[in-house]
């Protein structure tokens, strides 16, 4: 056997960057990327369920510091958000508590208490309190089909707005999961 | 049993087309990135499918997985070292159960740094598996996917042949033993 000098980033791109999204090679861009057809995301897409939760894990390699959460609003805004942090037995980190959404296709963050991550994996969670036709849209990412949605790790709670704590996870059974993110910078 | 040291923040899964470990990336740079949209018949009785990993820190499998479209005949996934094709460890041939679910086999065992291939060998067309089938075997063989007959259950060494179907059938191992 011939061992390997590590020459895949050891600090994935999402903390070098200064922000981890669901699309950071340290969430679940690593596996989303190679398998989108086109690699955009979409704003289009009412929130499946109200108060429904998703819960897109993320590796931190080494400690950083998270000091806002943001989403990309989609072209309907009407319904609370809240943001957080979780551990991988669903205890909650920190949130943005339920917050109004505002900004049509806009971005909006939220300024939360600075908070420190040790290395580990964690789950970045999002709810909206409004669902079906006619709900608030946040940037969403379509999964092709839930099974690969799955298989990425991607979770799901109902009843989960504002974000519980601690939530309980199960697997996600909607191809949607929400675009958002967690700033390592003062400045998004 | 608990498998130290390995980086508290290595994920939960490492898949088939995981871009940072696979040949993923690199075939979505090459303009064909993957639409896993469904599943399809596996491409030949008993044929693996090898795809090449490279691991840059220990990692502990705790489970074996495939995405089973529909059921038929049995599956074998396995890890094989690069240089000299050794397996490493399979699951054994494995029924396939279940309808467009991920069927898991638990494992425990801890995966050194290295260079690998994952493989995976199915005994029929009947079953189907999520795949990628955008990918055309000009692409596949440039980056390094394999594929032998009559290799289920998979064998002690493989020798690898020069793929010939455009399907990469998604699957990996996690490590967590239960749940996501």
């Amino acid at each position: 056997m011939r061992f390997i000098v590590p020459t895949i980033p050891t600090a994935p791109s999402g903390v070098m960057t200064g922000v981890i999204t669901t699309l950071s090679l340290n969430a679940i861009g690593d596996m989303i990327i190679p398998t989108a057809a086109t690699n955009t995301v979409s704003g289009g897409v009412n929130w499946p369920t109200a108060n429904r939760g998703y819960f897109i894990p993320f590796e931190v390699p080494s400690v950083v510091v998270v000091k806002q959460i943001f989403w990309f609003n989609g072209s309907v805004v009407n319904g609370n958000v809240d943001a957080g942090i979780f551990d991988l037995s669903g205890n909650l980190i920190v949130s943005t508590g339920a917050t109004l959404q505002s900004g049509v296709s806009a971005l909006q963050t939220v300024n939360i208490t600075d908070t420190a991550l040790t290395p580990g994996v964690y789950y970045m969670g999002m709810s909206l309190s409004t669902g079906g036709a006619g709900a608030g849209r946040i940037s969403n990412w379509q999964a092709p089909v839930v099974q690969v949605a799955v298989a990425f790790g991607v979770q799901q709670m109902s009843s989960a707005h504002p974000l519980p704590n601690p939530v309980t996870y199960a697997n996600i059974s909607d191809a949607y999961y929400p675009y958002l993110g967690l700033a390592l910078r003062a400045t998004v | 049993m608990r498998h130290d040291p390995y980086p508290i923040w290595a994920p939960l899964f490492l898949t088939s087309i995981s871009g940072r470990f696979t040949p993923g990336f690199a075939f979505s740079a090459m303009g064909t990135p993957g639409l896993i949209g469904g599943a399809s018949a596996w491409p030949a009785n008993n044929r693996a499918i090898y795809v090449p990993f490279a691991l840059p820190f220990p990692y502990p499998v705790k489970r074996a997985w495939w995405a089973i479209g529909t059921s038929s005949g049995s599956l074998d996934l396995g890890i094989f070292d690069a240089e000299t094709g050794v397996k490493l460890y399979s699951t054994g041939a494995t029924a396939a159960s279940g309808t467009n679910v991920n069927q898991y086999v638990t494992v425990d065992w801890l995966l050194q740094p290295g260079e690998y291939y994952f493989g995976l060998s199915c005994t029929t067309t009947g079953a189907t598996v999520q795949r990628n089938a955008q990918l055309t075997t000009t692409t596949m063989r440039q980056l390094g996917y394999l594929q032998e007959a009559s290799a289920n259950p998979l064998p002690g060494t493989m020798t690898g042949a020069a793929i010939a179907s455009s399907y990469l059938p998604l699957f990996g191992v996690t490590r967590t033993t239960t749940g996501y």
